[in-house]
């Protein structure tokens, strides 16, 4: 009896090891799918030179880990076991702060000052955007720097306790607004509008679980922007037509994605968003400008509310300075491309006006990299 | 490779399946089989050093057992010596060795050596040692040779210890080879299983979270260390490099008791340890008895003319340890750190920490921990300037705010309470009836469902962050 008993615990065990492998290749059970930029690696076949030189067997094994049947619920159940007894998320830089509002880690030490650049930098990087400002506006382009909401300006509450205390007298953003203004370089400061609104505001502008304004929060942002933009273009643009909206516990687009990029087995608590109903009217004593935005992810929202495509003409999207997203690259009409300063330089001066959005991690690469490159392009002087 | 998905759910099942499923008169071959694609799959370049080395030392070792000529056998026993004494130089200290002379030679303004960096076969330092363990046994006519070439092959191939040890004297395993029959029976092979998986949660559940961190202090610039931050890397890697180690140990212990083989213990609870003489009966106990067979007795051992030189061989076998560990003045100094608190117990320290009992322990995990500095810097002058940021006071850096990695604490806390728990009242005894007493039933139903979580945990664990090979299979 013992001895069947012990047969079947070892016969289970081996049952027990074989199941993923078994899974992999019979797909009994249907797996579910990870969120987030997750790139399994892939399979490739054996080749002696391969073996010889251990890449096959590398590629083979990276293969086999992210492939395996039940690869993706262990990755889950990794990730919620950490999360919930250590609060500790496989995410690359989130934290968990108090009452699990999560956070990229870069925002807080942004925040804080922790992070901070010092004042002679800033203000390079601010004299190199008057000088851009210039330069395009003697050719008729308006130029102004959005100051995209920082969860952590919103949020400074829940942050992680590790942090408390430790603010400091300076940080980057407001550094930048700061200089900025005293140098006449255009800006809209909408972090500190998104504060001052949040204790009036009805709906959410920024969530507990994601890191971007919410896709409501982009929408009040958007007007906004596209206002300023009539004045200072003198343009009657498309307006932006509210009608009404809907509330929902369940997120949409990058309302969540902090959240979603967990990849938790339980769900985390719910948030009740809100997402209004817009409508464009558009006529013909309307006019679309020919816009070209510098950003980072904070632009995808914008996107998705339809802002570029309905109130401008040619609209360009310059992720990171870097690559250009169009129209056509959104319907899959043609590739990403990525820019040239030749390019840059034309498309600068055939634009009406050039935006660029940053934020408190991306300062650096906004308002630093992009704007002393932007200038050194378009002036062909040294900083 | 042996905490990868691709072994847990891949080779193992599989070859487990093969091997019980086989008839006895091919369950060695089996073993034969999967030890080959084994090694050939983590180093296909070396595989056939291995199988041609294995070839070469069996037929000589025949040739010197056959011989009755005391010179021809001492001739044949320094050419098995030779050859692979030779290969372990060549692959794994002609890089140092040409370093060294190279930089000699920089300073005298000659020409440097002109030389291709060699790699290193895995294992090799554990086979090595293996094979000279038969060689020397049948010199001295410990047992006779095998006479089929394939048991020999399967004695140093075998895949559970050929990588990262236990270093299995051919005397402890003789008899296994050809009659496994006490230990082939469902009771083993469970405990085998339980013993692997402990093994495995030693690594992937503790040793990895505490190398993640001495991986990133010990990689920070001496200079940006505090005080705190110097203490917590020497303790995460004394906690990584042991149940690193021991991990792998069990693992092998348990995928061997998993085909009837009993392979040796390599851990005693080493750092329970009252003086650094007691460590060193209780850390890779196997590295240990084979420098005492072979290096340390052939010197004099303790029965010399003088205490001086009884000194001095205890030296030589440390610094010969420290050496076999890896080509590096790192792994030399360790050695010799050592050997020299082991010169010092014999010398007058011992018999008062004899008195000092269990608080012994206050001395030794200390000279431990300091010790695994130096093995992990593996220079002098890195290693001296992380000893003094321990020994002296540096703060923190106010804006290096961390979140703390309750993680990290919690796994510190649980490698403290295992290296230590036979200190607790009824800690031993709970070890004991783990791995080594019989089993009740209940006690089957109990580990069983502790090792289900363990693979399940463990396996979540490897996915998720991918490759996470051991440290011993360096060496």
């Amino acid at each position: 009896m013992q001895q069947k008993t012990k047969n079947i615990l070892l016969g289970f065990f081996l049952l027990l090891l074989l199941a993923p492998l078994l899974n992999q290749q019979l797909r009994l059970v249907p797996g579910t799918a990870l969120h987030g930029a997750v790139r399994g690696a892939a399979d490739t076949a054996f080749t002696f030179r391969g073996w010889w030189n251990g890449s096959w067997q590398e590629q083979r094994t990276a293969w086999i880990n992210d492939s395996i049947g039940f690869r993706n619920e262990l990755v889950q159940l990794n990730n919620q076991v950490d999360y919930t007894l250590f609060r500790k998320t496989h995410a690359a830089a989130v934290v968990v702060g108090k009452e699990g509002y999560l956070y990229e880690e870069s925002y807080i030490r942004d925040y804080l000052g922790l992070s901070y650049e010092g004042t002679a930098e800033i203000r390079k990087d601010m004299l190199a955007a008057r000088g851009l400002q210039d330069t395009l506006e003697r050719k008729g382009v308006r130029f102004v720097v959005v100051h995209a909401p920082s969860k952590a300006s919103f949020y400074p509450e829940f942050f992680p306790p590790a942090f408390d205390g430790h603010r400091q007298a300076r940080n980057n953003q407001q550094e930048y607004v700061r200089i900025g203004d005293s140098l006449g370089v255009h800006q809209l400061d909408f972090n500190r509008w998104f504060v001052s609104m949040r204790a009036t505001q009805q709906h959410l502008l920024m969530s507990r679980k994601g890191v971007h304004w919410t896709l409501y929060g982009s929408l009040l942002a958007g007007d906004s922007l596209l206002h300023y933009l009539e004045g200072v273009l003198g343009a009657d643009l498309p307006d932006m037509v509210w009608e009404g909206g809907i509330e929902s516990d369940t997120a949409r687009y990058t309302d969540d994605d902090l959240a979603a990029g967990l990849n938790l087995v339980f769900p985390l608590g719910p948030e009740r968003y809100y997402y209004p109903s817009i409508r464009f009217r558009d006529n013909s004593s309307h006019r679309k400008p020919k816009i070209i935005y510098i950003s980072d992810s904070f632009f995808w929202p914008l996107l998705q509310d339809g802002i570029p495509q309905h109130t401008g003409s040619g609209w360009e999207f310059w992720y990171y300075f870097n690559e250009r997203w169009t129209q056509s690259v959104i319907d899959g009409k043609e590739p990403v491309q990525v820019l040239t300063p030749g390019y840059r330089t034309r498309t600068f001066f055939e634009a009406d006006a050039v935006v660029v959005i940053c934020t408190d991690p991306n300062l650096g690469s906004m308002l630093r990299k992009s704007m002393r490159k932007a200038y050194r392009e378009v002036t062909r002087k040294p900083l | 490779m042996v905490s990868s998905i691709l072994f847990l759910f891949c080779f193992l099942p599989l070859f487990l399946l093969c091997y019980f499923l086989a008839p006895q008169k091919l369950r060695n071959p089996v073993i034969l089989l999967g030890s080959v694609l084994f090694y050939a799959w983590g180093a296909p370049r070396f595989v056939f050093v291995v199988l041609g080395t294995t070839l070469a030392d069996f037929y000589i070792v025949r040739l010197m057992a056959a011989s009755a000529h005391r010179k021809r056998r001492i001739a044949l026993l320094c050419l098995s010596l030779f050859l692979n004494l030779g290969l372990l130089f060549y692959f794994k200290y002609s890089n140092f060795f040409i370093e060294n002379v190279n930089r000699l030679f920089l300073r005298l303004h000659l020409e440097p050596l002109k030389w291709t960096a060699l790699l290193l076969p895995i294992g090799i330092s554990f086979y090595t040692f293996e094979t000279l363990t038969y060689v020397v046994d049948v010199y001295r006519k410990v047992h006779k040779p095998l006479k089929n070439f394939w048991d020999y092959q399967l004695y140093i191939i075998l895949f559970p210890k050929l990588i990262a040890g236990p270093i299995v004297r051919y005397h402890d395993i003789a008899d296994q080879i050809g009659d496994r029959s006490a230990y082939e029976n469902s009771e083993y092979r469970l405990r085998g299983l339980y013993r692997f998986f402990i093994g495995l949660g030693k690594k992937v559940l503790i040793a990895n979270v505490m190398g993640a961190t001495a991986d990133r202090l010990f990689d920070l610039p001496v200079s940006e260390l505090s005080t705190a931050d110097a203490w917590t890397g020497a303790l995460s890697y004394a906690f990584q490099i042991y149940f690193d180690f021991s991990g792998y140990s069990d693992m092998a212990i348990g995928l061997g008791l998993l085909m009837g083989f009993r392979f040796p213990e390599n851990f005693n609870n080493p750092y329970t340890a009252r003086s650094v003489t007691d460590f060193w009966r209780r850390w890779h106990m196997t590295l240990g008895a084979w420098m005492r067979n072979y290096l340390y007795i052939p010197l004099g051992g303790n029965r010399t003319h003088s205490r001086a030189r009884l000194y001095l061989n205890l030296w030589i076998v440390f610094l010969a340890s420290g050496l076999w560990h890896g080509a590096a003045w790192g792994f030399v100094i360790w050695g010799a750190y050592h050997g020299l608190f082991l010169v010092l117990e014999r010398a007058f320290l011992g018999k008062w920490l004899q008195r000092a009992g269990r608080f012994g322990m206050l001395y030794t995990f200390p000279v431990l921990l300091m010790g695994w500095v130096f093995f992990r810097l593996e220079h002098w002058t890195p290693a001296l300037q992380y000893l003094e940021r321990m020994f002296s006071w540096h703060a923190a850096d106010p804006l290096q705010v961390q979140v703390p990695d309750l993680l990290f604490g919690f796994t510190l806390a649980l490698a403290f309470f295992f290296s230590f728990f036979t200190l607790l009242p009824g800690g031993q005894a709970v070890q004991d009836k783990i791995f080594n007493s019989d089993y009740s039933l209940r006690r089957h139903y109990s580990m069983f469902a502790a090792t289900v979580l363990l693979l399940v945990i463990c396996a979540a664990r490897i996915t998720t962050h991918g490759f996470n090979p051991f440290i011993y299979f360096r060496f």
